[in-house]
């Protein structure tokens, strides 16, 4: 049993009620007297309020209440960041739940309307007539950071929200170089789009003074925290609660105004309310992500040997500050902008700066795919400067086997690898020689071939909580599991991190599974409760089973280590001298007698007959805190063509070898890699937000906003090394980010390969099919080889 | 995502549902609701009343017959692509009905909803307009007849006027089976941003006896690419001549900037697209 449940093809057990439209979503919450909120959003990007006038709603049957950002001022704290990353001079601009005096971007909300149905509801959204004085709006980064540019917030001047800067000298590398290479680059602004967009329920009891909260997050604890103190209430007092979450990708970390309004609305009224995101809503008020400008310049010798990389990014945060906004771009993204290779020099200067768009915050992958982004990038450019293989020049500068653990210019240490060793296995199942060979010919028929690498690394399994505060992160980054053996030797798995599509409710039944022997179907995985768990961090940064799974191997373990006793009791025999193996405990070297784990726990319900020390019952918790991140790796490769006449790149083939340690789940992974991919592919090719002057979103909805689809994608290949992390119980490294880390500069880098006869260098992502044209148009017309 | 609040009536015969856009304030026809309901719930529509034709018999016949078939305006797309004598007969409709929003919208998108519409990026313009339909009309004057070439007026406005219903689509079967749609779909939408409709015939000595041509997405309008028609008919086909012929066809469109999507960019993805359609018309 326990041989064959850990790295076995399990069947996801959540998906018997997902697949099967018996989820429970918050938004599938229905209570007796249940009210329904709307928030009145601005249509204006800058603008000035001059007035609400709600005297429409009078005429409106349903309406219960309206309040206004007026009506709020002071009632309820400013919504926080919880990440204010060291030495940045971050300004923690007050982020006020409704706009009292200015609205900051389209979608901010200025008034909440409480009514009995959600048709009232969307009539009086409508009615309330709001007196705006529109003001100058800024949605480019570079140009708020101008002279005379608007400004957003008193605080701030010129927008800049944070100055930060890390790593090591790099002038003497530069100086030296044979080569420089300098490249700026824009990496567009994506909106994540899980299946659910967001909702929140709130109840209040009268009776115990206790507010329930049920919401659409991928951290409730971390809601807890921060709306008790938003809401001016006891923490135990408030409950958080994470039910089935369709997706997140890191739009469900944040703490937004809307749930804080429906926790208070609930309060304030004694009635349960619901708010639920509409899809354009959603497009427009739930973070987005990336949105980067970046000045990179890269030092090397003519053979191939990079000796420095320095960066200079511009990250536009949006118009405040979100949960997680300014860390994004700072430490997890300057940390490891020299990726998976070792350079002796790097640094990276970051602004954040304020504009009046959507809050950003983490998109998965969060600053490691901008990261990844450039340093593949560079990589491909300096090859291309020096005419060596893009492949050699991975070859060359990738960090050796035997350099780990490697620190580096960040002072990050790389737990273990063999990168190369990814990079083999890719060049050998495709064929590389073959396929350069078969793109040298169709070149000849004037037809355009790419192949595109890109060997990533990522720094994930977040992360030590002494690293968490000295990088300026609010909280702990640890994780906490409690493992409860029931009286019948059924188990109860209760853990801190909040999963919400990723499949841990199979993986973490596997892990204990595994660790106690008994069968799969027996035990029970639950999160997302802060009333069920005592706390956690949640589910981000693929630390669910680098660091849950851990405390959660660690709990099982001290399960059986207390059971062993009591099993060294009923046996007779010294502790020392039992075996434990699938879920049966032996004397040593007699498998004749034995006790099943089953047995062990219901004498220790019964309590009849304990050791003397031994207490009665049979669970135990565990809060681990890792000791370093997780750094998994790998190669991944895309073949595309480009079709010269409509500009369309297709996509002939995707291979993605990855080393994320001991795989639990095969088919869970394949399943992360897969949607990783599917998602970094998005960016390089689909996706991408665009605002008008007016900072108005042009791409608000599917019609403009390209997700990508199934008709675009070629068959997924998936392989795996296997190096386990030294550093954590389970060796597991993380696997939901990767994809998306490794594959968008993929695909450009492989786009660019294609039209390199052409000459033409680099192209603004998306590489959607006017895009390419155009670029193809210019390059002929200016001479290029066609 | 709640529209706002509208009279629902149903009407059982075509004369009913006529007195019911007259009399009903701000009347508004449903057929399959397939782009009407989403506009209604994002607001951007406000009838007064929904005058629901689902249940009219006679706007559900739908015929092959020798020399034309008959679509009824509530003939879902799904039974276009069910029947196999159209697939014969006109293979370039089902061909284009396949390509049309996802099996839920086929389910339950109308062909007469979809050109009553007249959504200028609508897969089924091109078809229209490349197989010569006739839209048969009911008013309160009576029964009016409109080609397709006069069918298009505006983007999403047809000939139709609001106190008319459109009963039915007539398309000849004049065409041998040589046709082709090809579709360049908008990458976020689905809509096409450059689909074309191609039928060819061909005479015994391998010659272009006739050929039409018309595109949808890529122009402001649907339009039929008679420049294409002019510099084939009578010759033999080669790749030279599709190219010039497709250059010819895609300047009969008038083309504006859209987004990332330029007029230039819009005319060479029609050139483009009329070529690939010709090339698979002739050679099926």
């Amino acid at each position: 049993m326990s041989q064959a449940v850990l790295g076995a093809r399990v069947q996801r057990k959540e998906d018997a009620r997902l697949v099967r439209g018996r989820g429970r979503y918050t938004d599938d919450i229905r209570l007796p007297g249940m009210l329904y909120a709307g928030v009145v959003r601005s249509p204006y990007a800058h603008a000035r309020i001059r007035a609400i006038d709600t005297r429409a709603l009078e005429k409106l049957d349903g309406v219960v209440r309206v309040y206004t950002g007026q009506d709020l001022k002071g009632r309820l704290g400013s919504i926080p960041t919880a990440w204010i990353p060291p030495d940045s001079d971050l300004k923690t601009v007050e982020h006020p739940a409704l706009a009292y005096d200015k609205v900051r971007y389209v979608g901010d909300g200025v008034a909440l309307v409480v009514a009995t149905s959600r048709g009232v509801l969307e009539d009086a959204l409508e009615a309330i007539r709001v007196d705006y004085e529109p003001l100058p709006a800024v949605y480019d980064q570079l140009a708020a950071m101008k002279q005379g540019a608007p400004q957003l917030h008193q605080d701030a001047p010129q927008n800049v929200a944070l100055h930060w800067r890390a790593g090591t000298d790099t002038e003497d590398a530069f100086r030296r170089a044979d080569v420089v290479v300098r490249r700026t680059f824009r990496q567009q602004r994506l909106i994540p789009n899980p299946m659910e967009p967001r909702c929140a329920v709130a109840q209040y009891d009268e009776a115990t003074g206790e507010l329930t909260v049920w919401a659409t997050t991928q951290n409730p604890h971390i809601h807890r925290f921060l709306m008790a103190n938003i809401l001016g209430m006891p923490e135990h007092k408030l409950r958080v609660v994470a039910q089935d979450v369709g997706g997140g990708f890191g739009s469900k970390i944040a703490c937004y105004p809307d749930e804080v309004l429906v926790g208070y609305a609930a309060r304030d009224l004694r009635a349960p309310v619901k708010w639920t995101e509409t899809r354009s809503e959603h497009f427009l008020v739930t973070t987005h992500g990336r949105d980067h400008v970046d000045e990179v310049e890269l030092a090397g010798t003519k053979d191939g040997r990079i000796l420095a990389v320095r960066v200079r990014a511009y990250a536009n945060l949006g118009a405040y500050l979100s949960t997680a906004g300014p860390g994004v771009p700072t430490i997890l993204f300057g940390l490891i902008v020299n990726g998976a290779y070792d350079i002796e020099a790097a640094s990276s200067e970051v602004y954040g700066i304020f504009t009046n768009t959507t809050p950003v915050d983490a998109y998965r992958g969060a600053g490691r795919p901008e990261a990844t982004y450039l340093i593949e990038r560079m990589i491909d450019s300096y090859a291309r400067e020096i005419g060596m293989d893009p492949v050699e020049v991975r070859r060359r500068n990738l960090v050796k086997k035997d350099q780990f653990p490697y620190t580096n210019p960040f002072g990050l240490t790389y737990d273990s690898g063999d990168y190369h060793q990814t990079l083999d296995l890719a060049l050998k199942t495709l064929d590389y020689d073959a396929l350069r060979q078969e793109q040298a010919a169709l070149r000849q028929q004037g037809k355009y071939l790419g192949i595109g690498f890109s060997t990533y690394v990522e720094m994930c399994g977040l992360g030590p909580s002494q690293v968490a505060g000295a990088v300026g992160f609010q909280g702990g980054l640890w994780e906490s599991a409690l493992v409860r053996v029931h009286p019948t030797g059924k188990v109860t798995v209760f853990t801190g991190a909040s999963p919400h599509g990723q499949g841990e409710e199979t993986t973490f039944a596997q892990i204990v599974a595994d660790r106690l022997g008994v069968p799969l179907d027996d035990i029970e995985v639950v999160h997302g409760d802060t009333d069920r768990i005592s706390m956690g961090w949640g589910t981000y940064g693929s630390r669910t089973t680098a660091v849950g799974g851990g405390a959660l191997a660690l709990a099982a373990d001290r399960v059986v280590a207390k059971a062993k006793r009591l099993a060294a009791h009923m046996l007779e025999v010294p502790e020392a001298a039992v075996e434990f193996e699938q879920g049966r405990f032996y004397p040593e070297g007699d498998r004749r007698r034995g006790v099943s784990l089953q047995e062990v726990t219901l004498q220790a319900y019964l309590a009849w007959n304990l050791p003397s020390d031994l207490e009665p019952g049979l669970e135990a918790s565990a809060f681990y805190d890792p000791t370093n991140f997780t750094y998994p790796f790998g190669t991944h490769v895309a073949v595309v063509s480009v079709d010269a006449e409509t500009g369309e790149v297709r996509l002939l083939r995707y291979l993605a070898v990855d080393d994320c340690g001991p795989v639990i789940n095969p088919m869970i992974v394949e399943g992360q890699v897969h949607g990783g991919v599917v998602q970094g592919i998005g960016q390089a090719l689909f996706e991408g937000a665009r605002y008008d002057q007016d900072g108005q979103l042009l791409t608000a909805s599917f019609l403009d906003y390209a997700m990508p689809k199934a008709r675009s994608l070629p068959r997924l290949e998936t392989l795996h090394t296997v190096t386990p992390s030294p550093h954590n119980p389970l060796g597991v490294k993380g696997v939901g980010e990767t994809g998306t880390i490794a594959s968008t500069p993929a695909v450009v880098n492989a786009v660019m390969d294609a039209l390199s006869p052409l000459g033409i260098t680099d192209l603004p992502m998306p590489l959607s099919p006017p895009v390419v044209w155009e670029a193809i148009q210019a390059a002929r017309q200016s001479g290029g080889v066609s | 995502m709640i529209p706002s609040a509208f009279r629902y009536r149903r009407a059982q015969t075509v004369a009913e549902a006529l007195d019911l856009l007259r009399q009903e304030p701000e009347a508004k026809l449903l057929a399959g609701g397939q782009s009407l309901l989403p506009l209604m719930k994002l607001r951007l529509a406000r009838p007064g009343t929904l005058v629901d034709i689902s249940r009219i018999d006679e706007l559900r016949r739908f015929e092959v017959r020798p020399d034309r078939v008959v679509i009824g305006a509530m003939v879902r797309y799904h039974q276009v692509l069910a029947n196999a004598e159209l697939r014969a007969r006109l293979p370039l409709l089902p061909q284009a009905v396949a390509v049309i929003a996802d099996p839920q919208v086929r389910h339950r998108g109308t062909v007469g909803g979809s050109a009553a519409h007249a959504d200028p990026a609508s897969d089924l313009a091109a078809v229209f307009l490349a197989a010569d339909a006739e839209f048969v009309l009911q008013g309160p004057q009576g029964e009016r007849r409109v080609q397709a070439r006069d069918w298009f007026l505006g983007p999403m406005m047809s000939n139709l006027q609001p106190d008319e219903l459109l009963c039915r689509i007539e398309i000849p079967l004049a065409w041998p089976p040589h046709q082709a749609y090809l579709k360049f779909p908008h990458p976020a939408s689905g809509y096409a941003l450059a689909g074309v409709a191609a039928l060819v015939s061909r005479a015994p000595d391998g010659s272009v006896e006739d050929v039409k041509v018309a595109v949808t997405g890529a122009g402001q309008l649907p339009f039929a690419a008679q420049g294409v028609t002019a510099a084939l008919k009578g010759q033999t086909l080669s790749r030279q001549l599709m190219r010039e012929a497709a250059e010819r066809g895609a300047a009969d469109g008038t083309y504006a900037d859209d987004g990332p999507y330029s007029a230039a960019y819009r005319q060479n993805l029609a050139r483009v697209m009329i070529e690939r359609a010709l090339a698979k018309a002739s050679e099926s």
